[in-house]
């Protein structure tokens, strides 16, 4: 068990791509950190780097209180799980599993080893070798593998990923257990916003090799740091459109939204980015002021609820460059067209679902709504 | 579809409904005995150019025969020859010795190589392995001959070793009784190192990069890793290289043929060469018969060996 601080550290690889850009942060002792950002964020690059499997260009990585930047993965007492497993095809699980640890008595290992498969409930699997496993099984036995060693850290890149969805939900259930009951500081590395938000006590949100925002998975999810935080946190993504401010008001088309005094100082010009979560929106009742007209494209029924996607005539997407790093974000409304519109989706009662092609009123939630400076992307609140 | 012109409502056909009655041979995924029709032209081909040969031949080996006028048959005497001639015991195991050449260290040099051209990237990888793999490219017979000349007393390798101050290393190599074989030897060893290597090297090229990082962050160093990672991932093309190189090594004759013709004495003489000489120079089909009787057994019982050492874990 171990803290984990990282101190600016950087990543320039020899092509002079810079993956890694100052990076500060530190993982409490017996924390579970996700690392999470859309891909060639650079955050397997860092976990590489904790490892050890890739030196840091600049910067300090400490582990238990040692500066281990320039020491070699096998002193720095880290176990790692991959998205491939990485078991060794030729040797059983049992041997897959007492490899790390082969130094060890024999009794020891053997104990050991039939304690952790005990736990995974793999022990019946321990004569096998990877190739007679399913996909389910052989991430038990990564898990394992790591698990017997007992390090100070366990450093997981993407290990739920080539697991079908049931499985993946299966899974991180069970993660989350073992975590509680072994508690080592662990840091997660997922592309899967989902992943991130149910796994981490803390999750660190990255893009181009910069951590944009870390903290608790609520407070990135309610008090996003940036436009960016707030559209990659939550599914389906914020709603960002660019409106202007007319007075204390911002004009979504029909629509009007009180602007804060304190928001509105901070503006440079009369227009604000303004960021709609999708659970904002709701059918409006009559006496609503604040709706908006809204001409259903698609409608996703997902049992429960309904995602609805519309367009709103005369909005302007806001800060294309800065979320399109976001897959999600880079549907049609995303490049400029004639007219402009923008996608905008919301979450909806399952009660009465409208059909593409119905105009809705929507009223919008004046207490879900954030703002973000329409140059930069940061929050404004 | 006569299904569809059934009347709705009937009864299923009696044949749908009893299911211990056997199939019928054409039902589906039943083994069809039309397949025999698909596979007759390679069996043909395959029995008038190898198995009747080879059983012939098996039946020539019982037979005292010039090659010309009646053979008598003789049961196992030929057989008995190889045992008890010396000169054909010692081709036996000229061509055991000529193993170390064209399968043990190529497999070790080969290893070696792909294991360095594997850490080249861009231009520099291509440019090696194609020329490591040439010797594979070029006629046996053309290979012989510019060795022979590499070898000559007055040769190029000769005047190395004059440059380099180790004069008193100079040899006729291939007319010396004692470096004679391992000269033919090495020439084995180049031609085969290249095709050694180019299979490791595709075979390290299907090892997940995770294998290595998962052997690092388990505290392995470069030599462990070799023997952890690399070594288990290769077994398949080991076992594949193996049984190639030693069918090639046991089995050499233009090579010997070119370079030494079995000399000088018989220090050079190999299997296939005395087969050679038995059938077409000494008359004696019979014997080279049963002489290749014996290299066909030999080889089979080595590749069946290797095969079972190298793969046996693998199951």
């Amino acid at each position: 068990m171990a803290e984990i601080v990282l101190d600016r550290v950087a990543k320039v690889f020899d092509e002079g791509a810079r993956v890694l850009d100052d990076v500060s942060l530190s993982v409490a002792d017996g924390e579970l950190l996700v690392l999470v950002g859309p891909s060639g964020c650079g955050k397997s690059t860092l976990l590489r780097v904790i490892a050890g499997l890739e030196g840091a260009s600049g910067g300090r990585v400490t582990i238990g209180g040692r500066d281990m930047t320039r020491e070699p993965p096998a002193r720095r007492d880290v176990a790692m799980v991959f998205q491939d497993y990485a078991l060794y095809p030729h040797m059983t699980v049992r041997r897959n599993m007492a490899f790390a640890i082969r130094r060890q008595r024999a009794e020891e290992v053997e104990r050991r080893v039939a304690a952790v498969a005990g736990m995974l409930e793999i022990s019946d699997l321990l004569d096998r070798r990877p190739r007679a496993l399913s996909g389910g099984q052989r991430q038990r036995v990564a898990m394992g593998r790591a698990i017997v060693r007992e390090p100070q850290a366990f450093l997981m890149d993407e290990p739920l990923s080539n697991l079908d969805a049931k499985l993946r939900v299966t899974m991180r259930a069970e993660l989350i257990k073992l975590h509680r009951a072994v508690s080592t500081t662990t840091v997660y590395v997922t592309h899967d916003q989902v992943e991130a938000m149910t796994l981490g006590d803390r999750v660190a949100l990255m893009r181009d090799g910069r951590i944009e925002q870390c903290g608790s998975p609520r407070d990135l999810f309610e008090r996003p740091a940036n436009a960016f935080v707030a559209a990659f946190i939550g599914l389906p993504p914020m709603n960002l459109v660019e409106a202007p401010v007319e007075g204390e008001r911002a004009r979504l088309g029909a629509a009007a939204i009180a602007v804060p005094p304190q928001v509105r100082a901070r503006l440079a010009e009369p227009r604000v980015v303004v960021g709609l979560r999708p659970s904002a929106f709701r059918h409006a009742a009559p006496a609503d002021d604040a709706a908006l007209a809204a001409d259903v494209d698609l409608v996703e029924d997902m049992g429960t609820d309904v995602h609805v996607f519309f367009a709103v005539p005369g909005l302007r997407p806001a800060l294309p460059g800065l979320v399109r790093a976001v897959d999600e974000l880079s549907g049609p409304g995303a490049d400029a067209a004639v007219e402009p519109s923008v996608e905008c989706v919301a979450r909806l009662g399952a009660g009465r679902p409208p059909r593409a092609g119905d105009r809705l009123t929507l009223a919008i939630d004046p207490g879900d709504v954030h703002f973000f400076d329409p140059s930069t992307g940061a929050a404004l609140r | 579809m006569t299904a569809t012109a059934r009347p709705t409502g009937a009864p299923p056909p009696a044949s749908a409904t009893a299911t211990t009655a056997p199939k019928p041979a054409d039902a589906p995924g039943e083994p069809r005995r039309v397949g025999y029709l698909y596979v007759a032209p390679a069996l043909l081909l395959y029995t008038v150019f190898v198995l009747a040969p080879l059983a012939h031949n098996g039946w020539l080996s019982l037979f005292d025969w010039d090659g010309v006028t009646a053979g008598t048959f003789v049961g196992l005497d030929n057989y008995r020859e190889i045992f008890a001639s010396e000169q054909l015991r010692s081709a036996f195991l000229h061509a055991l010795e000529l193993l170390a050449f064209y399968s043990l260290l190529p497999v070790v040099l080969g290893m070696v190589l792909a294991a360095l051209v594997a850490r080249l990237t861009g231009r520099a990888a291509t440019a090696y392995r194609a020329i490591i793999f040439m010797p594979q490219v070029i006629a046996t017979v053309a290979i012989a001959v510019g060795w022979q000349w590499i070898y000559a007393p007055e040769g190029p390798l000769n005047g190395l070793l004059g440059i380099v101050g180790l004069g008193a290393l100079q040899q006729p190599w291939l007319g010396s009784m004692t470096f004679a074989l391992p000269a033919v030897g090495v020439i084995g060893t180049w031609i085969t190192t290249g095709l050694c290597m180019v299979l490791f090297l595709a075979g390290m090229q299907r090892i997940p990069q995770t294998l290595y990082d998962a052997a690092r962050v388990d505290g392995c160093g470069p030599v462990k890793e070799f023997f952890t990672v690399t070594l288990p991932g290769l077994r398949g093309e080991l076992s594949v290289v193996l049984v190639i190189t030693i069918i090639l090594g046991l089995r050499t004759f233009d090579l010997v043929y070119v370079t030494t013709s079995g000399g000088p004495g018989d220090s050079t003489l190999v299997p296939s060469l005395a087969i050679f000489q038995d059938a077409f120079r000494q008359n004696q089909v019979g014997l080279a018969c049963a002489t290749a009787v014996v290299l066909t057994v030999l080889i089979l019982l080595v590749t069946v060996i290797v095969r079972r050492l190298v793969e046996e874990r693998e199951r």
